[in-house]
Parts: structure tokens; C-alpha cells; sequence
């Protein structure tokens, strides 16, 4: 009951004085005195809604990661009375000067679509509760964290069965402060960075990808080339987004993860696919084995080389060791199969040709020669019985 | 059961759908146990080698990977897949050897070789073959055939083709890492083919040439059941094998034998029997049919 009155007292002695600053002198406390009290605020704004949001002790700050600053570290001139209109009058940026620059050159400070409204620090970060850094890295921060991301970006959430789904934050890949749109060749996630950005965890691979084929090419692409690419929404030289997804990931030892690969490695080396879903290994990966063979069985995964490279899985000198993971006993002649044969290529394997093309003429031949015995035959009762019908009609 | 007793299974109303009960004349035995065993046998293990193999050969199917999921998985259905390939290979190799034996101790070897009662194909087959085709366009001068037609002779010894090219090359598959010892490797390449290709024609002739045949002819449709039973009438024979019906002139007047014994008189199949004959023979058809329908399909989309 006393600390209204009190409040309305320094209210009317501020109104008295002019401009001297009646909370000042008791510091935050001084805040409080007002608000703190949704009642007292409820009679100068014109709503309960106006009045709750007004609504905020020091308390709120000293538990949140702003501890130990005042509020007019972040609401200068707000010692004066009456408050001058506006909000925030100091930035975060007076401190937070990396983040502020950093913020500048993102989507989020200049959105490509002119309705969309910038997404400042307090739209993620919130204003008095802001949290510590090191509480948004534990599990319940990265949740907090990510809702806070989808609540805009409603159809990016990602769900906690898949391998980042609520153990890796939106920013964890995005970058927190200078997110970029994934079409933009500066993102964290953009093809070049992603190497950095995923090695960032995934130390090993990182550390084999930019080696490889497909990092030697990425690495070997012109920016600018890649930029046109990206804007034409072509094919990219593969990182590891390419293969792995980014949103809705299947961990790499899902056994629903072997077809996904095998069609990732399939957008780009469509033609090796197809020749490879002609054998077994294909064929029973295609209907959900989970123990033949697919890309990565033999090529490797992050320290992928072309064939004739030594440092290739499937060099002429490695095919034993690679085909024995599987094949106990592989010799020589047994990884000399073809393994992504083409039957129609006389130059690639002209045995396998010649046997492709002979039994396809046995089969068409077989199924000429007797589909016409069958039809003729058929013709021939029918004619016959036609007959019969007829002359026993005429006796009749 | 005793001719003419009405048993559970009472259904005379199937026996019109039986070529080999219609037409006048004694019932005469065409098939021995043995025979409607091994072909029982044959059946059923061609249906499962065709029904694990559809989905591996088309996996791009939509229905393969449902298939295969009844089987209850890829590896299962190779498992059953070879079971039905090893009994295969036995009852073929067995019954070859007891052929072999019989030839051997038989003293009418010609009788095995030439004439209306050999299964062997010699040039009168050809010469059939020749005469069928005139027959369509000018429906004169039919070929009389004898225990076995052109087409009987190609089923049985297009099964033996077929064990060697699909069994040769399956065994290769299943272990290409001990045959690599003597075969290139392209071989493994090759034995897919030929076992892919091999089991198609096989597939194609068994439901299209042999079905149409044997089941699906004007006149024979629907069902010919005599695989089944083991007997068709007189009239049946005459019209299906006239050259072996006219070397049984007089020997059809003895009383019927109630066991299959070859071109004896029979009784009538009992109701029980041509029930169970119409039952299977349907239930294969339509398997048949539906493998079939499954290939033209696949062919069709993949």
C-alpha cells in the first residue's frame, strides 16, 4: 500500500520541479517504484496490454545476462521526467559492436521483400530477460533458441528425431549475427563455407572433404562461376549439404539413410546410378537391403577420388582390399566385374554386349515365333468352329 | 472313395470345366504319380524362383519392393530363392537319372528314341512343326501327335535348357568369389544377363505358350486338369495325341485300373479329385496371369 503512494509522491514532485530526475537518485530502484506496478501504469497508457509490457522490475535484469547494468545503460535520458517519447534511445550496438556489424550485413537488418519488417537484437534475443550466451548452448537454450528462429521461419523447423533436430541451433549452421540467405555466396552455409561451418563439429571430415574430388573441385570452381550457378539454381560442385541434406537429415547409419545417399549421389553421376541399379547391389538397395553395397561402400564417403587417382578406394591396386570388405575371398578376376555395366557400350565390355544383345534376340525370337503359333492357332478354331457351327446350322 | 459317392468336396458342377473329362469314350491313364508328382513339384518351385526373382529383376517396380516385403525382406526372399533352386536342381537331376536308368535297362531302346511313344525329339518333330503352320492357313491336314507333341517335347526339354543356363549361371552368381579362380570377371556380368534373360523366355513360355496350350486353346478352355488327375477321357486322347490313341486299338476293353498304370483304362476321377484338380489348376493360372500381368507391367514403366 505505501510504495504506490510513495510512487505517486515523486510522480507529482517531478511534475512540480520540471526535469529533475526523481528515480535516478535511488538508482533502478527508483524504476521500480513505477514500473512495478501494472495498477499505477495502467492510469497513464491506454491499455491493461500497454501497461503489462511497461511492466518491469530490475529484478528481470539482474537475473538476466544484462546483471549488474541499469536500466539506463540501454534507456539513456530516461532518468528526465517526463521520459522523452521513443524507446530505446542507446543501441546495443554501443556495446555489442561485432554483433552490430555483423547484423548489418544480414537478411535480418535488410529483408530482400520490402513487407517484411527487419529482425532486430530484442526479435531473437528478446529485451530485459536476454539470456547468457552459455545457457543458449545447453539443450533447453538451443529449443528456446530455435522456436524463437521458427516462430518466422515456420516451415524450417526441424524435427528432434533427425541428427540436429534440438542438439544443434538454427544459428549453430546459419551463423548467429551475419545470417545470410542460403542462396547467398558469403552464408555460413553457403557451398564454399559449409566445409567450415559443419567442420566447425565434424572435425574429420572437414579435414578430408577440401582434398577430394569434390572439394579439389569446389576448391577449383570460379566464385563467380559459382555465384551464377547458384543464382540459376544449378548444380553446385557437392559439399556436404549436397550429399547430407541440411533440414530434415537422415543420420548416415539410418538404414533409411542408404537410398537417400545413393539418390543424392544420383542428382549429380545420374548415369553411374542407373548402371548401378541395374545389378544386384542396386537392385536390392532399391528394395531396402541394408547390406549390399551403395556409393559410399566402395568410393568412400568424405575422401572421394576419381578411379584412376591411387588415393582412390576403387583404384585398380585398392579394388581387392575395398571389394573384400564384403567379398571375403575378392581376387583379382572377381573385382574385375563391372560393376556399373553398361550392356549397350560395346567399347566398355563387348562380351557383356554381345551377351545382351543375343538373348534379348533369343527372347524376342521365342516370343514371335510363338506368340504367332499361339494367336494363329487360336485363329484356326475359331475359324473352324465357325464352320462346324455353320454346316450344322444349314443340316438343322 | 468309392465311384459315385458323394463326398465333402462334392462338385460336379467343375467337371465341364475339365477338358480332359469331356467327350465320350473310357478313361485312360496319361500320367503316373510320379509324373503328376514331379510336375506338382516343378509348379511350385518355378512359382517361387519366378515370384523372388520378378522383384530383384524389376526392382524399379512399384510393386516390387511390396513383394519383396512379404517375402519378409531382400536377403529372405534370396534364401527362399535358393531353396527352391536346390530342390529344383535335385528332382531334375534325379528324375534325368532314373530316365537314364530306364533307357538303359529298357530292352525297346528304340522305342525311347523314335515313334508315338518317345519323348526324345527327332525330325518328325520338325516335320510337325511344319505342318501345324500350313494347318493354321489352310486348316487341312493336321499333325497327329503321338505321346508327346512338339510343344510337350519343348517344355520338358526347355525346362533342362533353362536348369542348366539359369542354375549354371545362378550357381555362379551365388558364388562368384570361388568361380573367380577360373572366370574372368566380366563372366559375373554375363551370368546376370543370362540368367535374367534365361528365366524371361522360361517365364514367357510356360504362361503364355504353355498356359495357352494346355488351358486357354477354344477348345480346351478353361482347364485341362489331366496333370492333375492322371487320366482323360477317350475322346480327349484322340483329339490330343490321335497317334498314340491308334496303337491302343483293344487294349482299352480290360476293367479300369485303380492304379495310374500308362494308356491303361481308368475310372472316372473321383468329385474329391476334380475338385482339389480345378482348384489347383485355377489357383496356377492365376498366379500365372498375374506374374504375367506383373513383367508386362514392369516392362512397361521401368
Amino acid at each position: 500500500m505505501l510504495r504506490p503512494v510513495a510512487a505517486f509522491l515523486v510522480v507529482l514532485g517531478g511534475l512540480a520541479a520540471g526535469t529533475p530526475a526523481p528515480a535516478l537518485a535511488q538508482g533502478d530502484q527508483g524504476c521500480d517504484l513505477c514500473h512495478g506496478e501494472v495498477e499505477l501504469l495502467r492510469q497513464h497508457v491506454p491499455s491493461l496490454a500497454e501497461a503489462e509490457r511497461l511492466s518491469v522490475t530490475s529484478s528481470v535484469i539482474a537475473a538476466s545476462a544484462h546483471e549488474g547494468e541499469s536500466c539506463a545503460s540501454c534507456h539513456t535520458g530516461y532518468q528526465r521526467w517526463p521520459h522523452p517519447d521513443g524507446g530505446t534511445t542507446e543501441t546495443c550496438v554501443s556495446c555489442h559492436e561485432e554483433a552490430g556489424r555483423l547484423w548489418d550485413s544480414s537478411l535480418h537488418a535488410h529483408p530482400r521483400l520490402d513487407e517484411l519488417d527487419p529482425a532486430d537484437c530484442a526479435s531473437c534475443h528478446g529485451s530485459h530477460d536476454i539470456r547468457w550466451v552459455d545457457e543458449l548452448r545447453e539443450d533447453d537454450g538451443i529449443r528456446t533458441m530455435n522456436a524463437t528462429c521458427v516462430s518466422c521461419h515456420e516451415t524450417q523447423a526441424m524435427v528432434p528425431s533427425e541428427p540436429h533436430g534440438d542438439t544443434v541451433s538454427c544459428a549453430g549452421c546459419h551463423a548467429p549475427h551475419g545470417t545470410k540467405g542460403v542462396d547467398d555466396l558469403t552464408a555460413a552455409v553457403a557451398p564454399l563455407a559449409q566445409a567450415a561451418t559443419c567442420g566447425a563439429c565434424h572435425e574429420e571430415a572437414a579435414e578430408a572433404f577440401p582434398g577430394d574430388a569434390h572439394g579439389a573441385a569446389l576448391a577449383d570452381a570460379d566464385p563467380l562461376a559459382l555465384d551464377d550457378l547458384m543464382e540459376a539454381g544449378a548444380e553446385m560442385p557437392a559439399t556436404c549439404t549436397s550429399c547430407h541434406g541440411g533440414h530434415g537429415m537422415v543420420a548416415v547409419d539410418d538404414t533409411a539413410s542408404l537410398a537417400v545417399h545413393v539418390d543424392a549421389c544420383a542428382t549429380c553421376h545420374a548415369d553411374e546410378a542407373d548402371r548401378y541399379f541395374g545389378t544386384y547391389h542396386g537392385k536390392a538397395t532399391a528394395l531396402g537391403s541394408h547390406v549390399v553395397a551403395t556409393c559410399d561402400d566402395c568410393h568412400g564417403a568424405h575422401g572421394i577420388f576419381a578411379s584412376a587417382e591411387e588415393a582412390s578406394w576403387v583404384h585398380e591396386s585398392k579394388l581387392v582390399e575395398t571389394c573384400g570388405e564384403c567379398h571375403e575371398h575378392a581376387r583379382e578376376a572377381f573385382v574385375a566385374y563391372d560393376s556399373h555395366p553398361d550392356p549397350l557400350d560395346p567399347d566398355r565390355n563387348f562380351p557383356l554386349f554381345v551377351t545382351f544383345v543375343f538373348m534379348n534376340a533369343l527372347l524376342l525370337g521365342v516370343l514371335v515365333v510363338f506368340g504367332l503359333h499361339t494367336f494363329l492357332w487360336w485363329v484356326r478354331i475359331l475359324i473352324d468352329s465357325r464352320r462346324s457351327e455353320a454346316t450344322e446350322g444349314s443340316h438343322g | 472313395m468309392a465311384e459315385g459317392e458323394r463326398g465333402a468336396f462334392d462338385a460336379p458342377a467343375l467337371v465341364p470345366l475339365d477338358t480332359a473329362q469331356r467327350g465320350k469314350g473310357p478313361f485312360v491313364w496319361r500320367f503316373t504319380l510320379l509324373h503328376r508328382l514331379l510336375h506338382a513339384l516343378a509348379m511350385s518351385t518355378f512359382y517361387v524362383l519366378v515370384l523372388t526373382g520378378i522383384p530383384i529383376r524389376y526392382s524399379c517396380a512399384p510393386f516390387s519392393a511390396e513383394l519383396m516385403r512379404l517375402w519378409g525382406g531382400v536377403e529372405r526372399a534370396g534364401l527362399i530363392h535358393r531353396i527352391a533352386a536346390g530342390v529344383m536342381v535335385v528332382y531334375s537331376v534325379a528324375f534325368l537319372g532314373w530316365l537314364s536308368m530306364r533307357f538303359i535297362v529298357s530292352k525297346e531302346k528304340l522305342k525311347w528314341l523314335r515313334g508315338y511313344d518317345s519323348m526324345v525329339p527327332d525330325l518328325q518333330d520338325a516335320r510337325d512343326f511344319i505342318k501345324q503352320w500350313k494347318w493354321y492357313f489352310t486348316g487341312k491336314d493336321r499333325p497327329r501327335f503321338g505321346r508327346y507333341g512338339y510343344l510337350e517335347k519343348l517344355d520338358f526339354f526347355g525346362e533342362v535348357w533353362g536348369l542348366i543356363i539359369i542354375g549354371g549361371s545362378g550357381i555362379i552368381l551365388w558364388f562368384p568369389e570361388f568361380f573367380s579362380q577360373w572366370l574372368p570377371g566380366w563372366s559375373f556380368n554375363l551370368a546376370t544377363v543370362f540368367h535374367g534373360y534365361e528365366a524371361l523366355i522360361a517365364a514367357g513360355f510356360i504362361f503364355i505358350v504353355h498356359f495357352f496350350n494346355v488351358h486357354l486353346r477354344p477348345d480346351k478352355f478353361p482347364l485341362d486338369a489331366v496333370m492333375f488327375h492322371g487320366r482323360g477321357t477317350l475322346e480327349y486322347m484322340e483329339e490330343e495325341h490321335p497317334a498314340l490313341v491308334e496303337e491302343l486299338e483293344g487294349r482299352l476293353d480290360g476293367p479300369p485300373s485303380p492304379t495310374a498304370v500308362l494308356d491303361a483304362p481308368a475310372p472316372p476321377p473321383s468329385r474329391v479329385q476334380t475338385f482339389f484338380g480345378a482348384v489347383l489348376g485355377f489357383l496356377a493360372l492365376g498366379i500365372g496371369v498375374l506374374c504375367i500381368g506383373m513383367i508386362i507391367w514392369a516392362v512397361a514403366i521401368c
